[in-house]
């Protein structure tokens, strides 16, 4: 049954979300239209695909001249560590239907998988649906808004105040650290540093996505054998 | 828009869509059944921390791009942003936007 309380407990646990969200999709509105895609296009890719590196990846391909199908299915590569997130919410989630967990499904991104983790096994289990709903609905809502927002303005914004390309794009490493340091412990301070070393050496050397599953499963792996071997 | 546009973006949704439920939806069969393998459990638990460090570094691209050593110096100020207000103030809200001040700051000086 909806529970309004705990949708707009969900509503207010999205603002970092939300504020992280509002400049990058904004920036990948302005990217949409740096590539000549079009408003329309653009907010249609973000309706639909919502993941955030690969519709920049998408742009990028296409930009580039690769020809759809390749950068569909370069952009799909990019979404596999989706698949990590369900498991990993799985333990705080038990009591969810099929239903409720084919719709949360489809607003697990990065940045919503890291809020829920850290916060959602602290609720009530009979709160946690709808909770998870009104965080996925804000963060939705704003990424789409956000690509519309940028697609129609972005380009005069920057044209004019150019400077702010730069403070735009680091929102997310600014989101990405605020929720790590949340969720720092020192039981998995080890996992988090050796998927830091794991994700630096594949990212710089050009190999981005293995490095994220690296991280996530080698970091975990290397965590728990370091703690039995202490 | 171009059909063939339409038909890729599509395809990348389904395809999207498919890789974030079915893990989901099968990890509910099995988690009841490993409710009392721990390991496993400390896995998922270490897992969360892992990805989010791992997305902090691929997040890092933009900011840093190659031979830009003073966008390092702006990411650092930026990260201290971060660091200070997440201490102050326990919300990742306002980190987020103390992080870009400090970062738009650091870009001015």
């Amino acid at each position: 049954m909806f529970s309004y309380k705990s949708f707009s407990e969900g509503l207010k646990s999205s603002l970092p979300i939300v504020a992280g969200y509002l400049p990058v999709s904004f920036a990948f509105g302005v990217a949409a239209e740096g590539a000549e895609l079009g408003t329309l296009p653009a907010v249609f890719t973000s309706l639909f695909i919502y993941a955030g590196a690969s519709q920049f990846a998408l742009v990028g391909l296409l930009k580039d001249g690769v020809p759809i199908l390749s950068a569909a299915l370069i952009t799909l590569g990019l979404n596999i560590r989706h698949s990590l997130y369900g498991p990993a919410l799985s333990r705080d989630t038990e009591n969810f239907s099929l239903r409720e967990r084919l719709l949360s499904a489809f607003g697990l991104t990065d940045e919503v998988f890291a809020v829920a983790f850290s916060r959602i096994g602290k609720r009530p289990a009979a709160t946690r649906f709808w909770w998870l709903m009104g965080l996925e609905f804000a963060a939705y809502t704003s990424w789409v808004g956000g690509t519309l927002a940028g697609s129609i303005s972005g380009v005069l914004l920057l044209s004019h105040y150019s400077f702010l390309r730069p403070a735009l794009a680091f929102a997310l490493p600014a989101l990405f650290l605020s929720l790590l340091l949340s969720m720092l412990k020192p039981s998995n301070r080890s996992a988090v540093l050796i998927s830091l070393i794991l994700a630096a050496v594949f990212h710089w050397s050009g190999h981005t996505e293995t490095g994220i599953i690296a991280a996530a499963l080698l970091g975990p792996g290397l965590g728990i054998i370091g703690r039995r071997c202490q | 828009m171009k059909t063939d546009f339409i038909f890729a973006v599509l395809l990348i949704a389904v395809g999207t869509y498919l890789i974030r439920a079915v893990p989901f939806v099968l990890s509910s069969r099995s988690a009841t059944e490993k409710k009392n393998r721990t390991q496993i459990q400390l896995f998922f638990q270490l897992m969360g921390p892992s990805i989010i460090a791992a997305l902090l570094v691929v997040s890092l691209e933009s900011p840093l791009e190659p031979g830009a050593s003073s966008q390092l110096v702006n990411a650092a100020f930026g990260f201290a942003g971060v660091t200070v207000s997440r201490w102050l103030w326990n919300n990742s809200g306002i980190s987020v936007l103390a992080g870009i001040v400090c970062f738009t700051a650091a870009l001015l000086v």
